[in-house]
């Protein structure tokens, strides 16, 4: 037997049509539908939908931003020297910052990992347009509107760090 | 003889009842001027904002297309009506989700194959029993074509339902509802690719079959 060809097949199918409903039964149907969305609650858009992705870029900046800064705030906290006990931490932070051990490399670290592939995401013009992002001078601002005994207190945390940077 | 119909009328007792003609809810808003000037997305956004008579306008723009899909895939009146109510409601309730990229049509139609793929991986398709056919008019032009007509035509139907549900979905949105690639691959979730790949692999399902 011949095979048959695309298009005769097409033709075949074509061929094979549904029948047609009584008219009524259009009217039938809207009705069904009609009842059986009114027992259903109105549909309405979530919270979250409203949000662009200029706004959620924003906010996940912001988040990563705050996360990064309280990581690396919590990784080089200042040990306090007056203590007898922290005598020893000190020690050990020194041995083990001799030992090249002393803090594991931000590449290894999973929580960084992730944070960081969230902010490679992020197009931070938006973001900046978004307000979500220090604006030149703002920390000079900051700075020169701190009372004397504030910025006094900066001056000392600052160069608390700097100490800490070398030693590492 | 003449009858004066007249006199026959002032003679008749006044009824004390009154003849109303009720249109239905669905049919009276489909046909409210406000709403029948808005596009779908307009319709929609009507939807949400709490006006569901927009959505028996959406339904009397959509139900022939979504009727005929339901049928293609089950073979038989009643079933597709069903499914072709469930399909709808199933847009009622996910109308928050459509975002407009594409046409309204499309996303029901991605609802209507995702309803009608359940269903009938969950039970054979019935198709149509023989009482329900058009009962064969015997003094038609040929009953012996017509006879023929309705096997072949139950032959195609048979073949299709054998096919795999990609496949199945493909040939049906393709052949019956003239679709293109693009259109297919969108409402199955699948590349132009697949799709093309899906409907040669139909094509070749189907000469077998139907050989």
């Amino acid at each position: 037997m011949k095979p048959l060809s695309d298009e005769d097949l097409i033709a075949r199918l074509h061929a094979e049509e549904v029948p047609e409903p009584s008219p009524l039964f259009w009217e039938h149907l809207s009705q069904r539908v009609h009842d059986a969305v009114a027992a259903e609650p109105i549909p309405s858009r979530r919270w979250f939908t409203g949000l662009n992705a200029v706004w959620a870029g924003g906010a996940v900046a912001a988040i990563a931003v705050v996360l990064i800064g309280v990581s690396l705030s919590v990784r080089r906290q200042p040990v306090d020297t007056g203590s007898a006990g922290s005598a020893a931490m000190t020690q050990t932070v020194a041995t083990d910052a001799g030992a090249g051990v002393s803090l594991p490399a931000l590449d290894d670290d999973v929580s960084f990992a992730v944070m960081e592939e969230l902010a490679s995401e992020i197009d931070f013009e938006e973001a900046g347009a978004a307000g979500l992002m220090v604006s030149p001078g703002a920390a000079e601002d900051a700075v020169t509107g701190m009372s004397g005994e504030d910025q006094r207190a900066l001056v000392e945390l600052l160069q608390q760090e700097i100490k800490n940077s070398k030693s590492l | 003889m003449a009858i004066n119909f007249s006199r026959v009328l002032s003679n008749t007792v006044r009824p004390d009842w009154t003849l109303k003609v009720v249109q239905p809810k669905a049919e009276a808003a489909a046909s409210d001027p406000a709403l029948a000037e808005l596009d779908e997305g307009q319709l929609v956004a009507a939807c949400l904002a709490g006006r569901r008579e927009a959505f028996d306008l959406i339904v009397e723009r959509h139900r022939r297309s979504v009727y005929l899909l339901c049928y293609r895939f089950v073979g038989n009146h009643e079933d597709a009506s069903d499914l072709s109510q469930d399909v709808f409601v199933r847009a009622y309730k996910g109308l928050q989700r459509f975002r407009g990229q594409s046409s309204l049509g499309t996303w029901i139609y991605r609802i209507g194959v995702n309803v009608c793929l359940n269903r009938v991986s969950a039970k054979r398709p019935a198709t149509e029993p023989i009482d329900a056919r058009p009962h064969l008019d015997q003094h038609a032009v040929d009953p012996a074509a017509e006879l023929l007509k309705g096997e072949r035509a139950s032959q195609v139907r048979e073949a299709i339902s054998q096919l795999p549900r990609k496949q199945r979905a493909t040939v049906i949105l393709r052949v019956y509802h003239e679709l293109s690639h693009e259109e297919i691959a969108g409402i199955l979730g699948s590349s132009v690719g697949a799709v093309k790949a899906n409907f040669f692999h139909a094509l070749a399902n189907l000469k077998r079959l139907l050989k």
